[in-house]
């Protein structure tokens, strides 16, 4: 076997997004080979996004953990080497394709793991994503108008996101202790005036009313709008305390 | 060849942010940190932490098992930063990086560098891979080396490849390759990445402390030690994690035959690195290094 040959060979693979089995048995690369170049491949698209654990430490951290990372970056190898072709890349960049690569695999596959991978996925997507879009609306004295004085999203899990999150952080992730499906919500709030996002789990109620008061605006409105849905067990008084603490906590304001 | 590093085997650590951060919090910890010359392609300004620390430059873009050269401005951004950063050496891999499919073994270009080589071109892999381990890289590999070292006018240590996969037409082990090398030229000298050394000896089903005893280990100059990891039944290198207890084993065997002129410990996939994993090792290779010198 010519050495530049197969060298050359091998670098066809490592760099171009042709699938491997394309090449022929006489090259002397056997399917355990090929395997392990694909993984290898994947490994160096791993390495080359070393910089976005700045923004994903902890997905990437549970990749591995869970044992998906070479068979994710080999598979978004790919479209990653497309992007490279370029020229160099902006690390958002880099960031939102490999985001929505990653939620695609996941998306082809179930379980526990997958789940939780999606979860901290969306988890740190999210945290990083509002920074640039910090939505401030009008103000009104319209009685019972609510302005909110910063961005409050809400996210839904099917996995104990924060435990997970908890573990990765301090390095003592272990699947069999730190992976539970749990139904939670999480909000995320981006004050207008700093540079900051604060989390905090919410309950099933107190996301319904955020979502209606994201969408009605006024106290009056979420009352008619949680009547429309046949919850009628919530009182104006009910209504106008829970968003005065909301108005004390600095979340909003309420004419 | 001492350098700024002095007499005794000093402890470093590779450039990250997370090391520059490390070397101003934490001073006198490391001796010294290893820098990628891609990096400071990437940032020159990353070569002002020389005025911290001494810097030690490895490089990963020769290409030296490889038939395509690397470009000239490469080579003169190279040693612009030799000069900049008083390295007493350049670690470089014993690997290729770049590839262009046309058969030139025996018509070997006499050239180090080539004038107009586009280096975006096919098949650039950005990243070393081990080569074919035959008599005619090897031939290639102690050229190039011994011409690079003249060219630079210093030592250019060449450092062992983790292998994933055997690459046909091998006609020998990395460890037999290491050694003819060194046996055809006094003047080839080594960098040993025991992580490195422990992944092949894991992939290849080889013993690690008999294949690290079979090395010329009287020509490592530099040692590297990082986290090694185990995935899809391959065992993979891991700057992002701590050596294991393996690697620190196969340290103690090495220090006990020998002495490095430079232990690096490559963490530095990770920019959250926890530091104090950072300072427990340099330690604890520090205490190792003790041991061995009474």
């Amino acid at each position: 076997m010519h050495p530049d040959r197969i060298q050359a060979l091998i670098a066809q693979c490592l760099t171009e997004p042709d699938d491997l089995s394309a090449v022929p048995e006489q090259e002397g690369l056997d399917a355990t080979d090929l395997r392990r170049i694909a993984l290898f491949r994947g490994f160096i698209v791993k390495v080359k996004h070393n910089q976005v654990r700045k923004i994903l430490p902890l997905t990437l951290r549970l990749l591995p953990a869970v044992g998906l990372e070479l068979t994710f970056f080999s598979e978004y190898a790919p479209a990653y080497l497309a992007m490279r072709a370029s020229g160099s890349v902006q690390i958002d960049r880099q960031v939102e394709q490999l985001a929505a690569k990653l939620k695609v695999f996941l998306d082809q596959r179930s379980g526990l793991d997958v789940d939780a991978l999606r979860d901290v996925l969306t988890h740190e997507l999210t945290l990083w994503s509002p920074k640039s879009t910090v939505v401030e609306q009008g103000g009104s004295r319209q009685r019972g108008h609510l302005s909110w004085l910063g961005r409050l999203e809400l996210e839904r899990y099917r996995t104990n996101v924060l435990a997970a999150c908890g573990a990765l952080a301090s390095r003592q992730f272990d699947a069999g202790r730190h992976l539970e499906a749990l139904d939670c919500t999480l909000a995320y709030w981006r004050p207008r005036d700093r540079d900051v996002v604060e989390f905090f789990e919410v309950d099933e109620l107190t996301a319904l009313l955020i979502s209606a008061a994201q969408r009605h605006h006024t106290i009056g409105g979420v009352g008619r709008a949680l009547a429309a849905m046949g919850v009628t067990q919530i009182s104006r008084h009910d209504l106008d305390d829970f968003f005065r603490q909301l108005a004390e906590r600095g979340f909003l304001r309420c004419a | 060849m001492t350098g700024a590093l002095g007499p005794d085997t000093a402890v470093g650590v590779s450039y990250s942010s997370f090391a520059e951060r490390f070397v101003a919090q934490r001073p006198g910890c490391v001796d010294y940190v290893e820098i990628p010359f891609e990096q400071l392609v990437h940032t020159p300004l990353a070569a002002a932490l020389g005025g911290e620390v001494p810097l030690l430059l490895h490089c990963a873009s020769l290409s030296l098992a490889g038939n395509a050269p690397p470009s000239r401005r490469l080579v003169d951004q190279l040693t612009a930063f030799i000069d900049t950063t008083h390295t007493p050496w350049v670690g470089e891999h014993l690997a290729y990086v770049r590839a262009d499919g046309v058969l030139r073994q025996y018509a070997e270009h006499t050239a180090l560098v080539a004038d107009d080589l586009d280096t975006s071109q096919p098949f650039n892999v950005g990243y070393t891979v081990s080569p074919q381990l035959s008599d005619p890289i090897l031939d290639r590999v102690l050229e190039r080396t011994l011409a690079w070292r003249q060219r630079f006018a210093m030592p250019v240590l060449l450092e062992n490849g983790p292998i994933y996969f055997q690459v046909p037409g091998s006609t020998m082990s990395q460890f037999e390759f290491i050694g003819k090398l060194c046996a055809r030229s006094d003047d080839v000298l080594l960098l040993l990445d025991l992580a490195h050394l422990a992944i092949t000896c894991a992939n290849l089903e080889v013993d690690p402390q008999t294949a690290l005893d079979r090395l010329p280990l009287d020509r490592v100059v530099e040692v590297h030690l990082s986290g090694v990891s185990r995935q899809s039944d391959v065992t993979w290198d891991d700057h992002g994690g701590a050596a294991p207890p393996l690697v620190f084993s196969l340290l103690d065997q090495l220090l006990g035959r020998v002495k490095p002129r430079a232990i690096t410990l490559e963490y530095n996939w990770d920019h959250d690195f926890p530091a104090d994993v950072l300072e427990r090792d340099c330690a604890r290779v520090r205490e190792m290094i003790h041991a061995h010198a009474h």
